[in-house]
Parts: structure tokens; C-alpha cells; sequence
């Protein structure tokens, strides 16, 4: 035999209005946070998971601007390698013009001053920048490549090796630019003594045929640094593509990972409606018996 | 032979009964909601009857006494099952804050905070000459030395508070202790003089309870009506009319200890059992912490030595401990303030590769993903194992909360067994009135017929 004494009842029935008043709680914080997970007791393995997601995340975007601040200055040493490329044509032309028999001194010494003139062009190229870099510094920055003063490129230039940068997870990093010494450099010198020697060539009225010799030579070596910038713009370009292989997978490892945090902690906004409208629905179905229920004793009725 | 005059006891002591039952039932439907009250009977029994041999007449109702509707054994039960709930509240309450002080789902937290510094490497890798990209480093930096002291604050805040608790408990335990042996001593007196202590023993009962959901203590009684409390360990909190005095302290090395009157105790239930193992638990993310901290530094500071700044000087230590002489650890990590001072020492090349090589702001950006960073006892990339740490805390007190939710439904069970047996119904009381009042009154009737029946034979002497 049962007995349900008063304050079991009324004690049974303060513990049921608060557990269908807990759902309606739970249900609308799910609604109005959009979250399943609104703190890691909620579902810890989420929550650890959603660490991971968010650092992998973070990492993305990490890259995402390696690549692009990467691309930049890729393209403008591209640009850069360009115009070189148009005075190196120029230099050709004009030392070739140099060398025909019918030059006069007086034309010769004017292709000599504009041999000068491509010089100086060139060390401009040389010493560009890109923000606060050297384009062509590689790993020494702390000064220009190209020594005015001197004439010559620093012994750090030379020694310089080529910058690089990771641009997606897990790969080796992309190169971010090309040194002097690959360019503007070969074995016998620079592209300024080249050209200088050139120029000298044009001057020099005693040996007409060492000069065209060594017109000819400046020539040959003109040619090689034009090869020498194509194959540079060559590995530019390849480095551009891998940038743009990682841009395409970090696009897709974004979307990928949003998708995959949307999965561990997104609520279910028409479950969480629905939820929420039961438990309510249950809340108030509770409240409304109790208080209809006859809470009347005997004693009401006695005297 | 007082035949007429029997009649007269007879009906007093029927009178009596009446009264008796309806101040029972008075006092039960006075209770009804008084908890831990126990509902009396009035125990009625045949008068013995007198006479001899062949004409034995009985005298009347014999009232036997009053008595408590109590089940000892449910009520043994209901204090050891309050003491589990005791201990897993305390332990809920005081571990809450643990998960809120670690989330990383704010910008604030140590996850959020250690991602970003990490990245400020990797915007320097790809300007590995820049000094304002340095100075946003430097300030990422010390972004997360402080959301490490904070977190570490929050929970040494939290083990503070917790160890607290367990001392206004004991405090509370001595409080109720001493009237429990003060109601021991009067329950003693009480029925050593024949008397009615129900309400006496409803009173100690509940203050038994509160012990047991405090401090898990064990009660048994003796022959002379006294409970003897004992904790875990079998030592006396009270006995008889002695008290000993309880107290949770802290010992030499930050430990809480308690006490009984000066010598070791153990506690194995209720509300500061609970408190002091969510110290203990707090105490083990604070050391996780430490550790995740100093693996951090030591890291960075390793790849950072491995380079040369943009004075050309070997990469100086990034992070540093606040206290000249200790290890690094979550209390006390700053970054070094020579770097802060001056952002051209931050590391971004290696040793003799000139400042326009990024190497070594890479290898410390890609700790983001390496997964061979150790802690303690955990390996993997330093965001899983702060997300380990964090599934822990929240599987402490999911765990916890669902032992809560199994223990109140116990302990409703339990509650539901003891109103049966004790629990007041004023349905019942209503008709122990009801029957006390017909009594009352058929008693009251009898008598004045025993009273005109005497009238009768006086007059006949007349």
C-alpha cells in the first residue's frame, strides 16, 4: 500500500516544474546561441575537437596571407625582370650599332654615353624595392645590392642566398624572390662591367680590332644575362603557380573546416524550435494540472 | 462492588483517550510541512481487567503512550545518500568555474591567444625585416603571457574560494555539533523521566542530516537514547554530550587539511569532502597549466636562440619569468621586457642568413601544426593539448553532473520511502479526528447515562 503523504506531493511536484522548467532553459539557449556546444561540459570531445578545428582554422589564414604578401612581391620582381630585359635589348642594339666599320668616333662616343645612361637604369633595377625589401637582395637586406659608389655589388649581395615562404601546411616553402648574383652577375663579372667595358670598347680610337673583339665579347655576355633574367622570370613564374595551387587549397581547406565546425557545434535551429515549444508545451501542462488538481483534503470539507 | 462507580473510570479514562487523539492529530496536522517531523500514534491497549475468576470486568482504555512512525533504517540510508549528494554539490558548484576561466571560445583565452601570437610569425615570415610586424609579435606576444596569468588567477581564485567553502563548513559542522549534543542530553533527561521526546528526536534527526550533507558523518545510537556522530576515520565528532571541534586549515605546502580537535581526520562524504576535491582537481589544471606555459616558452625561446635578430646579436630568450631566479610558468610569463624595449631583437632569421631570411619566424609559426610538442604527459600540437585540457574540465563536470542527477533521483526514492513511513496525510488526520471526536462524544454520552443510572439508585434511597 502507497500512502502519498502532503510534502511528497508537493516535494514530487516542485522537482517536476523544475526539470520541465531546465528543457525550456536548455532548449532556448541552443535558439538564441546558435551552439550546440556552449561550454565544454556540454560535449567535451566537441569542445576538443573545435580547439583543434579553430587552430587549424587560424592556420589557414595565416597562410593565406603568406601567399598573397608572397605573390606581391613575386609579381613586382617579374615586373622589374621586365624592364631589364627592354634595356638589355636596347644595350644589344646599340652595341651592335657600335660595331659596324662606318661609325663615326663622334657616333661611337654618343652610343658609349648611352651605354652609360642604360647603366644607370639598370643599378636602379638592380636597387629596387618592394615595401621596405630589396627585390633582389635575397637574404642580406640590410643594404642596397648595387654599390653606386663603387661600382660594384656588395660582397653580402653576392653571398645572399634566395628567400623563401610557407605558404600551406605541410609543404616546402615557395620562393619569394631572386638574388643579384643569379641575375645581374655571371662568372667573369657583372652586367655593369659588361656594358662598361662596352662603352670602353667604343671610346678606345687605337685598336679598332680589339675593340670590335671586345665589342663582340660584351655582346655575347649582354646575350647571357638576357638568358640569364629569362631563366629567373622562369622560376618566378613556377613559383607563382605553386602560390596559386595553395591559394586554391586553402580556399577549399577553409570551406572545408567551417563546414566541419559548423557539424560539431551548430545547433539545429528547427529542432531547437521544436524543443523548445515541447518543453514549454510539457512546462505548462505541469503547472496547469497541479494547480488543478484537487489539492483539497478532508479537512476542508470536516465542521 | 463499585459497579456504577467503575463506570465513571471507565469513561474518564475513554474521555481521556479522545483528548489524547485529538491533540495527536492536532499536532500532526500542525507539522505537516515541518521537516524531518516524524507523525505520532496514539497507542491505545485494553485496561487490564479486574475481578477475579468469573467475574472479570474489564476498566476501561489503557493509554499505552505516544509514538513516532520512524524507520530507522530508511532514515540511515537518507543520511548517507544526502552526504553523496553533499559532496558531488559542493564539487559541482566549486568546479564551475574551471570551465568558464579555460574557454578559449572568447578572444580573451589562452587558445584564441596562442593561435594569434603563433600567425604573428607567419606575417613575419614574409617580411622578415620588418620592425612594426616585430612590434605586433612583441605585443601577441605579451597578449598571451597575460591571458596565461589570467587564466591562472581564475583558477587559483577558484581553489581559494573551494578551500573557503570547506572552512565555513566546518564552522557550520561545529555549530550544528554542539546542538546535537545539547539535544542529546535533553532527549536523555526527557525519557529518563518517562516523557514524550518525539519532537526532540524530529529535531536532532534533521540536524543529523544537515551533518551527514555536510560532513558525511555516521550516527548510531545508544541504549540511552544519545547518537554517537563519527567521521570516516571512526573518530567522535560528538559523543554524548562532548564535542570535538572540526577545522579544515591549510598545511605547510598550500594542502588543506582537516581536523579534529588539532589531530588528522578523515572526510569521505558530504559537502567538504566535495569542496576539497575540487581544490585537488583545480589544483592539477593549475599544474597543466604551468606546465602548457613553460612548454610554450621553452619552445619559442629554443627556436628563437637558433637566430640572429636585425641588430645582428643571437636571439635573446622571448618569454621570461616575472620572478627573477624561478622556471617559467602560468603565474609568471611575460615576455622579456629587453624585447619589448626594443622589437628589432625579435628572432626572424637564422644565425648568418641575413635579415631577409624568415627561417626561424616560420619554424616558430608552424609550432601551430607541429605535432610534437609535449606538456606533461600529453604530445601533440600545443592548441590539442590545451583543447585536451579543456574536454577534461568540462568532462569533470559533466560527469559530475550527471552523478548529481542519479543521486537526486536516489535520494527522491529514498525521501518517498520515508514520507510513507512518517510523512503526515491529512487525509488520515482528518479522520483520526473525525473518530477521537465520535469517541469524545459517545464517552461523554455514556457518562451522563452512568451519571442518571447513579441519580436512579440515589434517589431510591430517599
Amino acid at each position: 500500500m502507497f500512502r502519498v503523504t502532503d510534502s511528497s506531493a508537493s516535494r514530487t511536484l516542485s522537482q517536476r516544474v523544475a526539470a520541465a522548467r531546465a528543457r525550456v532553459d536548455r532548449a532556448q539557449e541552443r535558439i538564441a546561441t546558435g551552439k550546440r556546444i556552449n561550454r565544454p561540459s556540454d560535449d567535451p570531445a566537441g569542445a576538443a575537437q573545435l580547439a583543434r578545428l579553430r587552430a587549424q582554422q587560424s592556420a589557414v589564414e595565416g597562410f593565406s596571407r603568406t601567399a598573397g604578401a608572397s605573390e606581391d612581391v613575386l609579381l613586382a620582381g617579374d615586373s622589374a625582370l621586365d624592364r631589364y630585359e627592354l634595356v638589355l635589348d636596347q644595350a644589344r642594339t646599340l652595341i651592335s650599332q657600335g660595331a659596324t666599320d662606318t661609325a663615326t668616333p663622334e657616333a661611337r662616343e654618343a652610343i658609349a654615353a648611352q651605354l652609360d645612361g642604360l647603366r644607370e637604369r639598370i643599378s636602379g633595377i638592380a636597387n629596387m624595392r618592394h615595401g621596405d625589401r630589396y627585390i633582389f637582395g635575397g637574404t642580406q637586406q640590410a643594404a642596397a645590392p648595387f654599390d653606386e659608389t663603387a661600382g660594384a655589388f656588395t660582397a653580402e649581395a653576392l653571398d645572399a642566398a634566395e628567400p623563401t615562404a610557407r605558404v600551406e601546411p605541410d609543404t616546402p616553402p615557395v620562393l619569394t624572390g631572386v638574388t643579384a648574383a643569379a641575375t645581374f652577375a655571371d662568372e667573369d663579372g657583372s652586367v655593369f662591367d659588361a656594358l662598361a667595358s662596352a662603352a670602353a670598347a667604343l671610346r678606345d680610337t687605337t685598336d679598332p680590332a680589339a675593340s670590335n673583339a671586345a665589342l663582340r665579347s660584351a655582346m655575347q655576355r649582354v646575350d647571357g644575362f638576357a638568358g640569364r633574367s629569362s631563366l629567373a622570370r622562369a622560376r618566378i613564374g613556377s613559383s607563382l603557380e605553386r602560390i596559386e595551387t595553395a591559394n586554391e587549397r586553402l580556399n577549399s581547406d577553409r570551406t572545408l573546416l567551417a563546414q566541419a565546425i559548423d557539424r560539431v557545434e551548430a545547433a539545429d535551429l528547427a529542432e531547437s524550435i521544436v524543443e523548445s515549444q515541447t518543453a514549454g508545451s510539457a512546462l505548462e501542462a505541469v503547472l496547469r494540472t497541479s494547480s488543478q488538481a484537487n489539492r483539497r483534503s478532508l479537512i476542508d470539507f470536516l465542521g | 462492588m463499585g459497579v456504577n462507580f467503575s463506570h465513571f473510570e471507565i469513561g474518564r479514562r475513554a474521555l481521556r483517550a479522545g483528548q489524547l487523539g485529538i491533540s495527536v492529530a492536532g499536532q500532526n496536522i500542525a507539522n505537516v510541512n515541518t521537516p524531518g517531523y516524524a507523525r505520532q500514534t496514539v497507542q491505545l491497549s485494553p485496561a487490564p481487567p479486574q475481578g477475579a475468576n468469573l467475574s472479570l470486568t474489564g476498566t476501561g482504555v489503557q493509554i499505552d503512550g505516544v509514538r513516532a512512525q520512524r524507520d530507522r533504517f530508511v532514515e540511515t540510508r537518507l543520511q548517507t545518500e544526502t552526504g553523496t549528494r553533499g559532496r558531488l554539490t559542493a564539487q559541482r558548484d566549486a568546479l564551475a568555474p574551471v570551465e568558464t576561466a579555460l574557454a578559449s571560445n572568447e578572444a580573451g583565452g589562452v587558445g584564441s591567444r596562442l593561435e594569434k601570437f603563433l600567425n604573428s610569425f607567419r606575417d613575419l615570415e614574409a617580411n622578415p625585416q620588418s620592425v612594426p610586424l616585430r612590434g605586433v609579435a612583441v605585443e601577441q606576444g605579451a597578449a598571451l603571457a597575460s591571458s596565461f596569468r589570467a587564466t591562472h588567477d581564475r583558477l587559483a581564485r577558484a581553489r581559494a574560494d573551494a578551500v573557503e567553502v570547506a572552512r565555513a563548513d566546518a564552522d557550520e559542522v561545529n555549530r550544528l555539533a554542539s546542538q546535537v549534543a545539547d539535544l542529546n542530553r535533553r532527549i536523555g533527561t526527557a525519557e529518563g523521566t518517562g516523557g514524550n521526546a518525539s519532537e526532540l528526536r524530529d529535531t536532532r534527526g534533521e540536524t543529523v542530516r544537515r551533518l551527514a550533507e555536510l560532513a558525511g558523518v555516521r550516527a548510531t545510537e545508544d541504549r540511552g537514547g544519545a547518537i554517537t556522530l563519527a567521521l570516516a576515520d571512526g573518530q567522535a565528532l560528538v559523543a554524548g554530550d562532548h564535542v570535538a571541534g572540526l577545522a579544515v586549515t591549510l598545511g605547510a605546502d598550500g594542502a588543506p587539511v582537516v581536523t579534529l580537535d588539532g589531530a588528522p581526520a578523515v572526510i569521505d562524504d558530504g559537502a567538504i569532502r566535495g569542496a576539497l576535491d575540487a581544490a585537488s582537481s583545480i589544483d592539477s589544471h593549475l599544474e597543466q597549466l604551468d606546465l602548457l606555459a613553460a612548454s610554450v616558452a621553452a619552445r619559442v625561446n629554443e627556436l628563437h636562440a637558433g637566430g640572429s635578430d636585425l641588430n645582428g646579436a643571437d636571439g635573446a630568450p622571448f618569454f621570461v619569468s616575472s620572478v627573477a631566479g624561478a622556471p617559467v610558468s602560468a603565474a609568471n610569463i611575460e615576455v622579456s621586457p629587453a624585447l619589448r624595449a626594443d622589437p628589432r631583437r625579435v628572432v626572424a632569421a637564422a644565425h648568418g642568413a641575413g635579415a631577409g631570411d624568415g627561417s626561424v619566424a616560420r619554424s616558430i609559426a608552424d609550432l601551430l601544426s607541429d605535432q610534437t610538442s609535449t606538456a606533461g604527459a600529453r604530445t601533440g600540437s600545443f592548441a590539442s593539448i590545451f583543447g585536451a585540457q579543456l574536454a577534461d574540465a568540462g568532462a569533470q563536470l559533466s560527469n559530475i553532473d550527471d552523478r548529481l542527477a542519479t543521486q537526486g533521483a536516489i535520494l527522491s526514492q529514498i525521501e518517498a520511502q520515508r514520507d510513507q513511513a512518517s510523512g503526515v496525510s491529512l487525509d488520515e488526520e482528518a479522520i483520526n479526528l473525525l473518530q477521537s471526536q465520535k469517541a469524545y462524544e459517545a464517552a461523554a454520552r455514556f457518562l451522563r447515562i452512568a451519571d442518571e443510572m447513579t441519580q436512579t439508585i440515589l434517589s431510591l434511597g430517599q
